[in-house]
């Protein structure tokens, strides 16, 4: 059974990794939105080979991340903001391990269970009661730092 | 489930080989589709990205909620937008010091001084 992407938003993995097929041909379809392709046609405009295609578009179907018709595959325009933010956020997320040093405690296994979770929702004591705007905030901030600046 | 401003929280690895990574969110309510996405800073316990000129230095003990493995760094440089599905767990919460120490060393990368 095809789980809904608004599903797939709720504390689930991603269902497709990166640089694989899948995430080739759904990153293909999100380009081209507007238009439906076959899986010979998809391998002909990616690097997925002809061989490969039919089994990586069944699989996106049954995950429910494509649609299908006459033989066609394409995504429904309805879910293409929100697939094209997840896979946008796979990059980032990537991008964040790619960048992240080696030398480091929060490299080794296992740290997430020495730092006990929180409740999200627990209330902070610093929220306030008016609300300066950004400007205002940032200009206090920049005044500290001009004056960090003579100090120093 | 929404997580806050000032959260330290642990994104997984999309390939399943290594631990999860800590960052902190940067982003409030005020942001468009807070809530779905999240802007958030990277950070490391390496002492050599520590020493960046732009990182900040947080105690292990310095959140106002929770606590951190160990003294940790936050890195201004790296900052993404991550989607909501994709932030595994929440560690701690910073306070109003902290993150007012971490806008300082944004507006300084901003301003170059």
């Amino acid at each position: 059974m095809p789980i809904h992407v608004r599903e797939l938003t709720n504390d689930e993995p991603f269902p497709v990794k990166p640089e694989t097929n899948e995430y080739e041909a759904l990153r293909f379809l999100l380009s081209h939105r507007e238009y439906g392709f076959t899986p010979s046609e998809i391998a002909d405009q990616t690097d997925i080979s002809k061989s490969s295609a039919s089994k990586t578009m069944t699989r996106l179907f049954e995950k429910g991340l494509v649609e299908r018709s006459q033989g066609a595959y394409y995504v429904d325009p309805d879910r293409a903001e929100k697939l094209k933010q997840r896979l946008e956020s796979l990059d980032s997320v990537v991008q964040l391990f790619e960048s992240a040093p080696t030398d480091d405690a929060y490299a080794e296994e296992g740290w997430e269970e020495k730092v006990p979770s929180i409740d999200p929702n627990g209330k902070s004591g610093t929220d306030e009661t008016h609300e300066p705007t950004a400007e205002d905030e940032a200009g206090e901030i920049i005044a500290e730092l001009e004056e960090d600046a003579v100090e120093e | 489930m929404g997580y806050q401003h000032g959260h330290v929280v642990s994104i997984s690895d999309p390939y399943e080989r290594r631990p999860s990574r800590p960052v902190v969110i940067i982003s409030d309510e005020d942001c468009p589709d807070h809530g779905e996405l999240y802007t958030v800073a990277a950070m490391t316990g390496s002492e050599q990205y520590g020493q960046n000129r732009y990182a900040v230095t947080v105690e292990q003990d310095e959140p106002e909620v929770g606590e951190l493995l160990k003294r940790s760094y936050v890195e201004p440089w790296a900052t993404k937008q991550v989607d909501h599905s994709d932030i595994r767990d929440v560690h701690a919460r910073f306070g109003e010091d902290t993150m007012r120490r971490l806008a300082k060393a944004f507006a300084a990368m901003v301003l170059k001084g």
